[in-house]
């Protein structure tokens, strides 16, 4: 049967939904689920003034913001990331963009990431199912590292609901199968090779679940032969500099995402950890050597 | 042991966020219905007088509701009605034993404009609402104005209900020259209030029971000034209580049961019992979707106390022949559906009604109310989202 390619740009990254099944049922399942993914940008984009998230962060250290269910579960499923990355993963580290301009190609002074560095604390931040509050004012948080895995699921769970049993979502490499291809012959799904990230270093079948990749590629900037990537760590303001890319397959994106971002942050230790985890991976390190139970 | 992974501690936090936080509609939607109300004749051999030909009553229905800002969503609709047909005026009991019926003369033509606003703003757990209504006939004229809210507590699997309205009517009857009872009404008012508590409690994944009581109080002129003889008292006061449950089954693509009962009292003796039982199906047919309800409605109720079949009853004396105010039954046949695709949605309804003395469960009495009527509507419509 044809594959339905729908495109679209969220999230600062180009979307796509492969579908199959009757024309009228695909179409509108495309509408709902880019709806959806919209609606997702709209209430945690940390660049809209309108959104949730901006209102949380500008009331830091002013009083505390209401909150829906939905924003109360991604706090709480913040709060277990926190925890397993020994608080390496931290909601409220994105203040570090401050300091890390990697466009401008400049490391930072000690004394910028210094004066950050306190402003880094989830443990710090009050909240429960209704409210949250910031308590001093420059906080903030965001969900950028994990807001695109989240909609991915939620735009397949959306197919899914209607009545859509073939197809894949792919949110800037987020990818969420809504059902194995017709003929189960399973999505083919590339995963980028760090040194080259045009080209693929492996091809993998996806018949369920979810891909999700981490890479030091992403964002990032070299200066005299060091690569200094977007992923920080919450504890030093540092980035990471271990691996060039995790990818992981896990059933929901979201869990997949945060387990290759939490193995990026835990460096040396994090294959060990993942090693921990059951679930199927290729790591590769800077060095070029990989590490794989694909 | 198995020991906890963060895999797993991630996917059960992850499975904890809920999918469905409640959010406005963010949807457009414009519908539209067409009804037709079709009485049966009057039973020619107890007609004394008047025409035979019952109402016949057309209703287009036109609705659009719409998401405003992020939290509020408006539903209007607007509705025309054209009546045709003539009504009982009095019913009375002759010589033999037997009831006669007078009916009106000449066919009554008649419109009806309703104009209706509802806003709604949803909050976190629950909702608020309001309601403005407006309705005007040659004869009539209703304004009546609503609020209404739902707070959902217990992880949303119970939520309270309320709602409450009021409305004032001025009643003008044609040619009020013609008759004294017609001539006395003009200009007369007519209020009421209405007061509804309820508790909706999900009890599994498969079922929901409703209860809620409801408060009605009406007063001014009650009478019904067309009507000979018919004199009614300035006030009334109705109590419901009732309960819904609903059951869902997984019967081919999907099923629910919905039974409601209802128990209607009145200080003007009227007491009755309301037994509704529906079976909703669903099929899914590649893209389509058609959702076929047949549904069976039973009903029963006791007089007023002041319904009497007398001819020339004293003119100080609360009286009233109408049919609707005696001892009878009845029951409903029909069934509602539903075919959906995209973003279409078409409806086609139908229903039988019949009523008569010894349907009644309590109180029966040997006295004949030819006025019962039995009739069928039948709906059709379109609903577009946008």
């Amino acid at each position: 049967m044809q594959i339905h390619h729908h495109q679209f740009t969220a999230m600062a990254s180009p979307c796509k939904f492969l579908l199959q099944g009757e024309p009228s049922l695909v179409l509108n399942a495309c509408q709902q689920a880019e709806k959806e993914v919209q609606r997702i940008e709209q209430k945690f984009s940390r660049y809209r003034d309108d959104s949730l998230l901006q209102t949380i962060n500008s009331n830091a250290g002013i009083r505390a913001v209401e909150i829906d269910a939905e924003t109360a579960g991604l706090l709480n499923y913040a709060q277990f990331c926190h925890q397993e990355s020994d608080g390496l993963f931290d909601i409220s580290s994105g203040i570090l963009r401050q300091a890390w301009d990697f466009k401008a190609k400049k490391i930072p002074p000690q004394k910028t990431i210094n004066k950050l560095l306190p402003l880094i604390s989830w443990p710090s931040i009050k909240w429960n199912e209704d409210s949250i509050f910031l308590p001093d004012k420059g906080m903030e948080i965001d969900f950028g590292g994990f807001g695109k895995e989240y909609a991915a699921d939620r735009a397949a769970e959306i197919c899914q609901q209607l009545g859509i049993k073939h197809g894949l979502v792919d949110l800037g490499g987020d990818i969420r199968v809504i059902g194995d291809k017709e003929d189960q012959s399973g999505w083919a799904i590339g995963i980028r090779n760090p040194q080259d990230p045009n080209n693929a270093i492996s091809t993998i079948k996806l018949h369920q679940g979810a891909l999700a990749t981490s890479g030091n590629y992403e964002r990032f900037m070299k200066i005299k032969d060091k690569h200094y990537c977007h992923i920080l760590k919450a504890s030093t303001g540092w980035p990471v500099n271990h691996w060039a890319s995790i990818s992981i397959l896990a059933p929901q994106c979201l869990v997949a995402g945060s387990l290759a971002t939490l193995t990026m942050l835990a460096e040396k230790k994090g294959l060990a950890w993942l090693e921990e985890q059951e679930v199927s991976f290729l790591a590769i390190d800077i060095h070029g050597k990989q590490y794989s139970n694909l | 042991m198995k020991k906890i992974t963060a895999l797993s501690a991630l996917s059960a936090a992850a499975l904890a966020i809920p999918s469905y936080a409640e959010v406005a509609p963010e949807d457009k939607e414009l519908s539209y219905r067409y009804s037709s109300y079709q009485e049966e004749d009057a039973p020619r051999e107890r007609t004394f007088q008047g025409s035979l030909e019952r109402y016949q009553i057309d209703v287009h229905q036109l609705g659009y509701r719409t998401p405003i800002g992020d939290s509020w969503y408006l539903a209007s609709e607007l509705q025309y009605e054209s009546m045709s047909g003539a009504s009982p005026t009095q019913t009375y009991k002759n010589d033999e034993g037997e009831s006669v019926l007078l009916m009106s003369g000449a066919s009554i033509e008649e419109q009806r404009i309703d104009v209706k606003v509802a806003p709604k703003k949803y909050f976190k757990d629950g909702t608020a609402g309001g309601l403005l209504a407006y309705s005007t006939e040659n004869d009539y004229e209703s304004i009546a104005v609503g609020l209404d809210g739902t707070l959902e507590i217990f992880d949303k699997h119970t939520t309270l209900i309320g709602s409450m309205s009021f409305s004032d009517d001025t009643i003008s009857p044609t040619d009020p020259d013609l008759d004294e009872a017609r001539s006395a009404a003009d200009g007369k008012k007519k209020s009421s209030f209405s007061i509804y508590e309820g508790v909706s409690q999900v009890i599994n994944k498969y079922s929901v029971l409703q209860v809620g009581v409801g408060y009605t109080s009406l007063s001014g002129y009650l009478s019904d000034p067309y009507k000979f003889e018919d004199l009614r008292p300035g006030s009334r006061e109705q109590l419901t209580l009732s309960a819904n449950h609903k059951q869902f089954f997984s019967v081919l693509d999907g099923a629910a049961l919905l039974s409601n009962y209802r128990y209607y009292n009145d200080d003007w003796g009227i007491e009755s019992h309301t037994l509704d039982v529906k079976w909703s199906q669903q099929f899914d047919i590649s893209h389509y979707r058609l959702i076929v309800s047949p549904l069976m409605r039973y009903y029963t109720q006791t007089q007023a106390d002041f319904y009497s079949l007398e001819q020339s009853p004293p003119d100080d004396q609360f009286n009233s022949s109408d049919s609707r105010l005696s001892t009878y039954g009845a029951v409903t046949f029909g069934f509602t559906s539903e075919f959906k695709f995209s973003q279409w949605s078409l409806h086609f309804d139908w229903q039988q009604y019949y009523s008569r003395e010894d349907l009644a469960l309590f109180d029966a009495s040997d006295d004949e109310a030819p006025a019962l009527v039995n009739f069928s509507t039948f709906t059709a419509g379109v609903d577009y989202q946008f």
